[in-house]
């Protein structure tokens, strides 16, 4: 018993002395740290895994290069951790919380939009900088330390309308009203159209009823060009069952439709000209990109996606602003670390060129860069 | 006029799919809700064998036999322990038959969607509207199993001990037919006409995920209440019922975004103003 007693003193003691620290107002985590520590978190199990897996596989083949090609930060090495939320909020603000106090200096932030709001809400709390590679949602980066590396979806929106306004007067859209990806897309593009005077014809679907579209093509089907603001696997359905229709429009898409060529098998005709918007081709001849195929190839025995790109850059793009910024002390705290980069990322000259290409950024927190217009044959 | 032959060939999938629920129904009296998962192993089945085999075929006969061996296996593990026990307790032990399938699938295959690996068969034009072939084929595939389904039970020895046992179970079983066996070749049956939906279901939607059989299997569920559960035309009429009422309301601007719920009040309409479902026996209960 009285073994005890001195155990629960000690502890008690030792408590005390750990209160005393964490008192003192805001703790910094990463005093121990040895590496330059970024977090982030995403869907690595479950029905968005896909994205997770492979901004994590982009993420870390960023700090590999970092690491041994570029010598890390004056000298300090980078390392990073990504935590599955499984696309849920609850997931993505307690994976926050491990690796804040695990001594993440700066952040990834989340993959996918609805777990990169409550990441970043966290995030703006604790005042820990975020560059999200991949969360396109507006919601996401309404604080001053958020910002993202991917288009917003206005953005592709306004693109789209403009690249199909000019060329076309027949214009047909299908959209999924039940997913706020597709819906902000559609509004952004339904706005832009009726700024430029043009009118279209609209279809819509949802979740539940996203796999036949007989209807909607059958109504857009003498359309010039069907503008499909979706992710791709309705795309791929869409313009199957456009082949089989005998619907000959053309079809535009956005940068959802990245991955669309793993629903098409050989036997499968393409009957329509397919155009979509990406920041990422890897079959570009680009030299970045060309080297970033390369690297990704080995590593992963896999051809990278706009995701792992994304990734890449978001890492990539911290470690350069960090460069920029001259940061010396591996013990920085996360909240220092956030004033440096804001300050870089806010003030419009900071530039980084990606693989999804140059970027800058506004005081917003969204990234300005150019878009490409792929062809998708096979 | 193309969205009518569009809801006809969503309909004979419906009607399909119906048939099987009815088949299970009538004779077993109980609800199989895993018929839609069945579906969905028919056409992981489908799709892997083409794969190894690249014979279309061989495919499919491997398709059928994988469903029927599927069929008399859970009815054997899952269902029967339970017979006799509350219908309740039966289709509870479905829905989670149902979950099982759906989350060995996602191990087996990944939660990612595949593309079907047959070509689309195109279309025909006929006076200026274009009607799909696989609708098609579809549709006369589903009317001549329809057709098959009922000589069957009306004419061959089996079929009418199957509706012996339907009738009255006990009796049955005193006339000397093998109850167990019968309720299995049941089984074997409704999970042959799953596998058939499968195929027709990827000829029009070339998309295969693990959770494919669960949507389509409420609405063909829906549809055979709709046309008297357990009445084999009455799945076949209540299936294309259901696809043209589908078609039709999403062809009609504003109204579309809600088709699923309007397909589904008419079954709370259909339970409440005609329980027996369109062509359902009349059953009065003795008191």
């Amino acid at each position: 018993m009285k073994k005890f007693f001195k155990v629960a003193a000690v502890l008690s003691a030792a408590a005390a002395v750990m209160t005393g620290f964490t008192g003192c107002g805001s703790t910094n985590y990463a005093k121990d740290n040895t590496t330059f520590f970024i977090g982030g978190t995403g869907p690595l199990t479950g029905e968005n895994s896909s994205y997770g897996i492979s901004v994590k596989q982009g993420a870390e083949l960023a700090i590999k290069v970092i690491n041994e090609e570029l010598g890390g930060l004056n000298g300090i090495k980078f390392s990073f951790e990504m935590i599955d939320d499984k696309c849920t909020e609850v997931d993505a603000k307690n994976g926050f919380n491990t690796l804040y106090e695990k001594g993440m200096q700066a952040s990834i932030g989340s993959v996918t939009s609805g777990a990169c709001a409550s990441f970043a809400a966290e995030a703006f709390t604790n005042n820990v900088f975020l560059l999200t590679p991949s969360a396109s949602n507006e919601s996401v980066i309404t604080e001053d330390n958020a910002f993202r590396v991917c288009f917003g979806d206005d953005q592709q929106g306004v693109l789209a309308a403009e690249t199909l306004g000019e060329k076309y007067s027949n214009i047909g859209a299908i959209y999924d009203s039940s997913d706020t990806y597709s819906s902000d897309l559609f509004k952004a593009f339904k706005k832009k159209l009726g700024e430029m005077g043009k009118t279209f014809k609209e279809q819509s679907f949802t979740s539940d009823t996203a796999k036949d579209f007989s209807t909607q093509v059958e109504a857009l089907k003498d359309c010039d060009v069907i503008f499909l603001p979706i992710y791709y696997q309705a795309a791929s359905l869409i313009i199957k069952t456009c082949a089989s229709k005998g619907c000959a429009a053309d079809i535009f898409g956005c940068d959802g439709f990245d991955g669309i060529d793993k629903m098409f098998s050989e036997s499968d005709t393409l009957s329509n000209s397919v155009k979509y918007i990406t920041p990422f081709d890897a079959a570009s001849s680009d030299e970045k990109v060309a080297k970033f195929v390369e690297k990704y190839k080995k590593a992963y025995n896999a051809l990278p996606d706009q995701f792992a790109a994304d990734g890449y850059d978001a890492v990539m793009a911290i470690y350069e602003a960090m460069k920029a910024a001259d940061v010396k002390d591996v013990k920085i705290s996360a909240a220092d670390l956030c004033g440096l980069l804001k300050e870089k990322f806010a003030s419009g000259s900071f530039k980084y060129s990606g693989v999804t290409g140059d970027m800058t950024w506004n005081a917003g927190g969204s990234c300005n860069k150019s878009a490409q217009i792929v062809n998708f044959t096979k | 006029m193309s969205t009518l032959i569009d809801g006809l060939s969503l309909g004979a999938i419906y009607a399909l799919i119906a048939l099987g629920y009815t088949m299970v129904y009538g004779i077993a009296k109980m609800l199989n809700f895993a018929h839609g998962d069945i579906i969905m192993v028919g056409a992981y089945a489908l799709i892997t064998t083409f794969d190894l085999f690249g014979n279309f075929a061989v495919a499919f006969v491997v398709s059928i036999v994988v469903c029927a061996l599927l069929g008399i296996v859970i009815e054997k593990i899952a269902y029967k322990p339970l017979r006799g026990a509350s219908p309740l307790a039966v289709l509870i032990t479905a829905i989670g038959v149902s979950y099982l399938l759906q989350s060995i699938a996602q191990l087996v295959y990944g939660s990612k969607a595949r593309p079907s690996p047959f070509p689309s068969m195109g279309a025909l034009k006929i006076q200026g509207v274009t009607i799909q072939i696989s609708s098609v084929i579809t549709l006369v595939a589903a009317t001549a199993i329809m057709i098959a389904l009922t000589v069957f039970i009306k004419t061959t020895r089996l079929g009418r001990a199957m509706f012996a046992v339907s009738e009255d179970r006990s009796a049955a079983q005193l006339m000397g037919v093998n109850v167990n066996m019968i309720i299995s070749v049941t089984f074997a049956i409704g999970s042959v006409l799953a596998a058939f939906a499968s195929l027709f279901y990827m000829l029009q939607i070339p998309l295969v995920d693990p959770t494919l059989g669960s949507m389509p299997g409420i609405k063909a569920f829906t549809a055979a209440v709709i046309g008297g559960i357990g009445s084999i035309p009455g799945a076949m009429v209540g299936g294309l019922f259901l696809g043209i009422v589908e078609k039709l309301v999403q062809s009609i601007p504003g109204v579309g975004p809600y088709t699923t719920a309007i397909e589904f009040a008419i079954l709370i309409l259909i339970l409440m103003f005609r329980p027996t479902g369109l062509l359902g026996k009349k059953r009065r209960e003795k008191v």
